[in-house]
Parts: structure tokens; sequence; C-alpha cells
């Protein structure tokens, strides 16, 4: 009797506990970690040796915590929050004249996610702008690219530049944090 | 004698596996209450004239009850946060083992996704399933590498780790849960206005094909729908945000033309509806409030209508006081939100 009990008690816990080993930290997404499904949040480490976009002295560093940047470059126009699907936390686009800024959540800790030109009046920290050509963005950043259609993305890091060229022009310039691919 | 402390034994063993994982399973009460949707389908009746699938775009921008007191339209929406489009499928085909509606109308949001959005949301969407063949393919067909497959099936699995969290809704919850949606919409009251002046267009992207797997399971939902005889309506929700590019928007209207689908965008057709985004949204233009729900849902059951020969089931006495007992829940939960967001700007009746 006893050994039967030991044998149930053994297969239950061999069951109950057989995802342990297996179970990996996931990567987190542009939501945030949810408390339903216990997914513990991989910790953010800020890509300083990434693609940067400096302005006005302010390095926005992807991957970063928002806070001292988004006050550093002054008061947006707008701030847009888009909340998650199902759990609490937004993520927030940080809107400015001239370009705008992505952050996403993670332990009430929002983070640098994107930054997207809106306008030539702002360069990247190497000196590319909205209007240049294709042999700008070569002579600056080389041919280690991937092309996707006119799509043009650089990686360094653990960020992407991703550089659309129309017709030989230059017409939308991102910043990707590449975590949340 | 042996044998029956066997069978004991094992019983109780049993016992305390079920309460164990009914203890652990989140109940959703509190916080992310759309893990309570896909569930609680199971308990309505199951004589619906329409079904909605979708995301957010279909279980929060369309009132049901809206559309029985207006049409007489009785109306489920299975819905669930980040709902793929495989979720999506699955959830059809889970519906139609339970009814046979006339129409099925399937939000088109999600056909932008070719890949899972995490692991939450699939536990969201098809954890709450009954088991059955076709849970067994959804979930077959979404988990992602490191996830646990019987997990789905045998929650514990994943949820052991729970009891160092578990909190007073494990508790309060465990023999019984209230309901979040009113036949799968959950109501949100209150208004952000949309800041259109400070609108931002979505990025322009290097392709704007939508992926070939959405085309597969829209394929396969279609396909389903014309076997069992069902009318598959395909919908844009009139939200501003997320950005809902041109080029998507066409190669849905040039899917439903090919297959003879009606597809209703009903972002250009926002004025006619009569929405007005400075009042109509509780979050800038992701979702909308309850008011604007409503008033989706008067202009689309007049789409329906027109289209299709739905019965008007407000002179059956017995389906009349079915939803004559919903119409009170849901109304009461309207009134006590509108209170709340009056007296503290904040929501706090999301149950009921």
């Amino acid at each position: 009797m006893k050994k039967c009990l030991l044998l149930l008690i053994y297969i239950f816990a061999a069951v109950t506990f057989a995802a342990c080993e297996k179970k990996e930290t996931p990567v987190p997404d542009a939501s945030p970690a949810p408390t339903t499904a216990a997914i513990t949040a991989a910790p953010v480490i800020p890509a300083e040796d990434g693609f940067v976009y400096v302005h006005n002295g302010v390095r926005v560093v992807l991957g970063a915590p928002a806070a001292d940047i988004i006050a550093g470059l002054g008061e947006p126009r707008s701030v847009r929050e888009e909340p998650s699907c199902a759990f609490d936390g937004f993520d927030r686009t940080y809107i400015y004249t001239d370009f705008y800024v992505e952050t996403f959540p993670i332990d009430d800790i929002d983070y640098i996610s994107i930054i997207n030109f809106r306008n030539d009046n702002v360069r990247t920290a190497e000196g590319l702008y909205i209007g240049a050509y294709t042999e700008d963005m070569t002579a600056v950043y080389g041919e280690s690219y991937n092309r996707e259609q006119g799509m043009y993305t650089y990686e360094k890091s653990g960020t992407q530049l991703a550089i659309l060229i129309d017709d030989g022009v230059i017409v939308q310039i991102t910043y990707y944090f590449m975590i949340l691919d | 004698m042996k044998f029956v402390k066997i069978a004991l034994l094992i019983l109780i063993t049993a016992f305390f596996f079920v309460a164990a994982d009914r203890l652990l399973m989140p109940k959703y009460m509190s916080q992310s209450h759309e893990g309570r949707l896909t569930r609680e389908y199971y308990s309505s009746e199951k004589n619906h004239s329409v079904i909605f699938i979708g995301d957010c775009e279909a279980h929060e921008n369309i009132s049901p009850a809206e559309l029985w007191r207006t049409y007489g339209i009785t109306s489920y929406i299975r819905g669930g946060a980040q709902q793929l489009i495989w979720h999506s499928y699955y959830l059809l085909e889970d519906t139609l083992r339970y009814e046979t509606p006339d129409v099925v109308v399937l939000s088109v949001m999600a056909m932008q996704y070719g890949e899972p959005r995490g692991e939450e949301y699939n536990r969201l969407n098809l954890e709450g399933m009954r088991f059955s063949p076709t849970k067994i393919r959804a979930v077959r067909a979404s988990v992602l590498p490191e996830e646990d497959t019987l997990s789905y099936f045998l929650p514990i699995l994943r949820y052991h780790e729970r009891w160092k969290e578990l909190n007073r809704d494990d508790f309060n919850y465990f023999f019984r849960r209230k309901n979040v949606a009113h036949n799968g919409y959950m109501m949100r009251s209150g208004v952000m206005a949309v800041d259109f002046e400070n609108f931002i267009p979505g990025r322009r992207l290097a392709d704007y094909s939508l992926p070939d797997i959405c085309w597969e399971y829209l394929d396969k939902a279609r396909e389903l729908c014309a076997e069992k005889g069902i009318e598959l309506v395909l919908v844009k929700a009139p939200t501003i945000y997320p950005y809902w590019y041109r080029e998507w928007d066409d190669q849905i209207a040039a899917y439903a033309d090919r297959h003879g689908l009606l597809y209703v965008n009903l972002l250009e057709l926002a004025d006619e509806a009569g929405i007005d985004y400075s009042i109509h949204s509780y979050n800038a233009g992701f979702h909308f409030n309850v008011q604007g729900a409503e008033t989706i849902a008067r202009f689309f059951g007049g789409i329906l209508t027109d289209n299709f020969n739905l019965p008007d089931m407000r002179g059956d006495d017995q389906t009349a006081a079915v939803w004559e007992r919903k119409l009170e829940a849901y109304d009461a939960m309207k009134a006590a939100q509108e209170r709340e967001i009056a007296e503290t700007g904040r929501i706090r009746t999301l149950t009921y």
C-alpha cells in the first residue's frame, strides 16, 4: 500500500514538475510581461554600441530607460498611448515636430524602442537625412545592408537602422531596438 | 478491500490534482479580463444568427445588445486579445460544433500578423477552449517552440509555480467566476478623443503583402462557412489605430470580390455610420466606448439586415425573455460605469 502511494505521489510530482526543466525565459515583446502565465521578462540592456540618434546633445539610446531621455528632448507636441491588447501598461509615442520616439513598458519602466524621422530637419548621428540619395547612404553606412524591396536595413549591436528609398531618394529613416522582433 | 483502498487513493489524488489545477489557473477577474472570453461562450445559449470573430476590434467595438435592441438580431462575439487569424479559424470551427449561424463576421485586422505575438496571447485565446479535436489542432497550430503543448490541456503544468503569487481572486473565484462580457462584448465607458492634429500615419513598409499563412486560414474559414451554408462577411472596424494601410485594404477587398464575399471597411463609412471620434473612443482611437460600440452596431446591423435575411427574433417569447435578462445586466453595467466615470474618472465595474 505504501509503495502504491509513493508511486502515485511520484507520478503526480513528475507530471506536475515536468515542465520546469525545459521552460526558458521568453524574450519580452512590445507588450508588458503578463502576470497571468508567470512569464518573467528578460532584463532590457540599452544598446549603447548600436545605432544611436543624437538630438541637441541628447543621446537617444535604443533600449534605454525613456524617462530621462524624453525629459532631455523637451516637451513633445503630443503623447499617444497605445494600450496593450490585454495587459496593463502602454506603448507610448512621443511626437515631436521633426521625429517621434516610441517606448514599451516592462515592470512599470518605459524603454526606447523606435525612433522615426518625420522630415528633413533632422539627421542621423552619421549625417544621413530624408531627401538624401542612395549613394549618400552607402557612403555613410557601407554596402552591408539587407534589402527588402526599397527598404535597406543595417544592423549593429542589437539595433537596426531601416532606410526606405523610393526612386533613389531616401523617404523614411527609422531606428529599431531589435529585442522587439 | 485492497482494491477499494487503491481506488480511494486514486480518487483522492485525482481530487487534489483537479483542485490544485483550479486553484493555480489565473482567474482573470481583476486583470486581463480577456482571458475569460473564450470560456464564457460555452455557458451562452447557442442560437445566434450572427457570430463575430476576431481580436479586440471585434470584442470591444460592437454591441450585440444593441443589435438585439434595434434589429432583433441574436449575436455573439468570439473575440480574444490579439487573436490571430489561425486562432480565429479554430474558434470558428469550435463554434460550429455547437451552432450554425446565418452569418459569420470576421475582423480582418489580424490579417497583418503572420507570426505568433507571444505565449500570453495563445493562453488568453486557447486555454479556455473546451477539450475537443479542434482544440488539439488549434494548440498545435499556435504554440511557440518554447511552449509545452500538453500544458494547454493540463494547465497545472504551466501554472504550478503560481502558488507563490496566489491572491484573493484565486480563492474568491475558486468555484464560480463572474462574467466579463455581454455576449462576448467587453464594455468600456469613458471618452478620450482622437488627436487628429498629431495623427501619425503608419510608417511606410517595404512589403505590404499580407502573410501567406493568413490567406491560408482565411481560405479555410471561407470554405468551412461555405460547407455549412453560412455567409462569411469581412469587416474592418473604424478604429484609427493601429494603422490600417490602404494596400492591405485593397488586398482584402480584392479577395472579397474574387470570392463573392461582403467586405465592409467601416473606416471609410465612419461619417455615414455617425461615428464621432471626439466622443466615441475611450482611448484616443484604439477602441470604442460603449456609445461608439452601440453606434457601430446600429449601422452595421442595418448592413447585415439589408444583405442577409436575418430573422428578427424579438417576436419569439423564449428568446426575448433570455435577451431581456441580458439587457438588464448590460444596462446595469453601463449605468454603473458611467456613474463611476462621472464620480471618479475611473471604471471599476468590469464584471457582473
